[in-house]
């Protein structure tokens, strides 16, 4: 007789439900599982037992003919059908899963390939951040990346990507839809023609962390070299603050590595359609802040090396302009004295005429003339020299007031000699202006000296310092000297001007160079008997100058 | 009426100073190098110097400008050069007064006076 199963398997426990059935047959059984606690799923049955089973072959062996065993047949296959269903559900999910990771890991090859055409440091950045929330990709919402500083002292917000709220996230997800792009048409569109990225640009351009601030989230996570999800800010030490800065309860924090050396870190976060943030785009996003790390790092690289090349061409260019500036200087000195030397014998001996015989009926006013026409020429000649030897300011932040103070000073004596009282009217409170301190006070004394030969019988001067409607800052000296002529007015900052200069001043035409190197202006405004006024305008505070 | 020395290496120039000078009332020495200016220094003994920086080749107006300083440290010196550019030579501070040569001798007169009275 034909053993069943349990017999087979000499499983001859009593309470087994089958047994007691002798028609039943155990591979149809609803129990799945033997009392004896063995699973014994169908297909696991059929796949292991049954098929070696001498019973099961020989059942269905009798199948054909006979209606039990048909029937048994027809119970058989259903079964098998229904497990099979069930086989193909599963086979069916982890296919469409596959499917996802396939794509995911296209999208990453292509992040790969769009990161290898390029090393602007921008540009790569952008590349990474969309790979992050593009919707072919890991599809976060919003992503920023911080980099660490050159000097390794913090860690500053450089870049985000993302919609700034629901409507913009609908316009956009909008356009996509009208006209689709790919994933790569959109990392290689240049940053900066990237529509959009407002908000989240000024909420990472807030982010930045000393990393001796060991509490931080952001510098324990770089620390600790591996992502961090964090599904509930207000219970997760540290992370209350940058959760209350971007206005969402989770994120994820993925450091970028490497080479061991710590480059920065991606924060991403789904503050739009608030999904929850899965293990698997931790996974996802731990292998692409791997991948992406080292891109970032050569793009830095190739950018401190740029910045190398442009400062040492700046020097070579300062180098060889001061070696140009040196020979020219040479030169103009050697012409000077040749050309000076005669002037001064011709000058000279007219004005001797003219002290001999002042009065000349003849040759009084031929000689005057003469001795004008040298004065301009030396004037030429000084101005000339002056402008040749110009070099470019080297800035300090210095107080106008102090400067203007200082200049005053100097000429006190002479003031006080030629009976002109000075006012001084210098507003308080002004900040620092970027000067050369050799150069500019030559700039105001040279307008002193001037005012001071314009009133030889005394007069009023006055200096005053303000900040004008667009936060510049004006110096005006004026003085009651008799003015300049109007036709002579526009004249007044071009070498060939005359100015009757005592000692080592610098004419105009130099210090309209020397106020335009300082990236200001200088104005002159008069009146025919009712004197000058000059207006010097500089930018006030801020940065050095580039 | 005092006694100049005026060193100089321009023929007309010296003529030009001399005649000046000497219608101020004062007596000018002339010398066209400082080998020259050396000689009448110890024979002069002069009262104020008008020295010019470009001499001749052997000896130039800062180093006989070191020498007069070491021989009479208080004798006024300036001095009256085409160049403008030595007055940041720390060499030329060694003198009273530093002029940049002009066919208006105003400066020049009016700073020689001025010497001579502080003295």
């Amino acid at each position: 007789m034909t053993k069943k199963c349990w017999e087979e398997l000499q499983c001859l426990r009593e309470e087994c439900p089958v047994k007691k059935n002798r028609e039943d047959y155990c591979w149809l059984s609803e129990s799945r599982i033997c009392v004896d606690g063995q699973t014994r799923d169908i297909r696991e049955r059929l796949h292991q037992c049954c098929r070696d089973c001498p019973h099961f072959q020989k059942t269905l062996e009798r199948s054909t003919g006979r209606r039990l065993t048909d029937q048994v047949m027809a119970e058989t296959v259903l079964k098998l059908l229904e497990e099979l269903g069930g086989f193909h559900a599963e086979l069916t999910a982890s296919n469409r899963q596959l499917s996802q990771k396939m794509r995911e890991l296209a999208i990453l090859n292509e992040a790969t390939k769009a990161l290898q055409t390029t090393l602007d440091l921008e540009q790569v950045l952008h590349i990474v951040l969309t790979g992050v929330t593009a919707a072919q990709a890991l599809s976060l919402n919003r992503a920023f990346l911080l980099l660490v500083d050159g000097d390794r002292r913090s860690l500053t917000g450089k870049m985000a990507v993302g919609p700034g709220g629901a409507e913009e996230a609908f316009n956009i997800w909008n356009d996509l839809q009208k006209s689709p792009r790919s994933f790569l048409e959109m990392a290689l569109t240049p940053y900066r023609q990237v529509q959009g990225n407002v908000l989240v640009t000024q909420l990472v351009k807030k982010l930045s962390v000393p990393l001796s601030d060991q509490q931080n989230i952001l510098v324990q996570t770089m620390n600790a070299k591996k992502p961090l999800l964090v599904h509930d800010a207000s219970i997760t030490p540290g992370a209350a603050e940058l959760a209350g800065l971007l206005k969402v309860n989770s994120f994820i924090l993925a450091p970028l590595v490497a080479e061991q050396e710590t480059l920065g870190i991606i924060l991403a976060d789904n503050a739009v359609t608030r999904m929850p943030i899965r293990s698997d785009d931790v996974t996802l996003l731990e292998i692409f802040a791997g991948q992406v790390s080292a891109f970032i790092r050569n793009a830095r690289l190739y950018q401190s090396l740029k910045d190398k090349v442009k400062e040492l061409q700046h020097s070579q260019e300062k180098l060889l302009k001061a070696e140009r500036m040196a020979a020219v200087g040479e030169m103009a000195a050697v012409l000077a004295h040749e050309i000076r030397t005669p002037m001064v014998s011709i000058g000279g001996f007219v004005n001797s005429m003219i002290r001999e015989r002042p009065d000349d009926p003849k040759f009084g006013q031929q000689l005057r003339i003469i001795s004008s026409e040298i004065d301009r020429l030396e004037g030429v000649l000084t101005d000339t020299l002056e402008l040749s030897r110009f070099r470019e300011p080297e800035l300090v932040s210095e107080s106008i007031n102090d400067i203007a103070g200082r200049c005053l000073g100097v000429l006190r004596s002479e003031f006080d000699r030629q009976n002109i009282t000075v006012e001084a009217d210098l507003a308080e409170g002004l900040a620092p202006v970027w000067i050369d301190r050799h150069q500019f006070p030559q700039v105001l004394l040279n307008i002193l000296k001037n005012a001071l030969h314009a009133m030889p019988l005394g007069g009023h001067l006055s200096v005053r310092t303000w900040l004008d409607a667009r936060q510049d800052l004006v110096i005006s000296i004026s003085d009651t000297g008799p003015g300049i002529k109007h036709q002579d007015l526009e004249h007044v900052f071009e070498p060939k001007f005359t100015t009757k200069r005592y000692g080592l001043g610098i004419g105009l035409a130099v210090s309209k160079k020397i106020v335009e190197s300082h990236r200001g202006s200088i104005t002159v405004s008069s009146a025919e008997g009712r004197g000058t006024m000059f207006e010097i305008r500089l930018p006030s505070g801020g940065q050095a100058p580039a | 009426m005092s006694k100049l020395l005026v060193v100089d290496d321009d023929q007309n120039l010296r003529l030009l100073y001399q005649k000046e000078l000497e219608a101020m009332g004062h007596q000018i020495t002339a010398a066209a190098s400082a080998q020259e200016a050396r000689n009448c220094f110890a024979a002069q003994k002069p009262e104020l110097v008008v020295l010019d920086l470009k001499l001749t080749a052997e000896e130039g107006g800062l180093e006989a400008l070191r020498w007069m300083r070491d021989f009479d440290p208080k004798i006024p010196i300036i001095i009256n050069t085409a160049y403008p550019a030595y007055k940041a030579d720390f060499s030329s501070w060694l003198a009273d007064a530093y002029i940049v040569k002009s066919g208006n001798l105003e400066e020049l007169k009016t700073t020689i006076e001025k010497l001579l009275n502080k003295n």
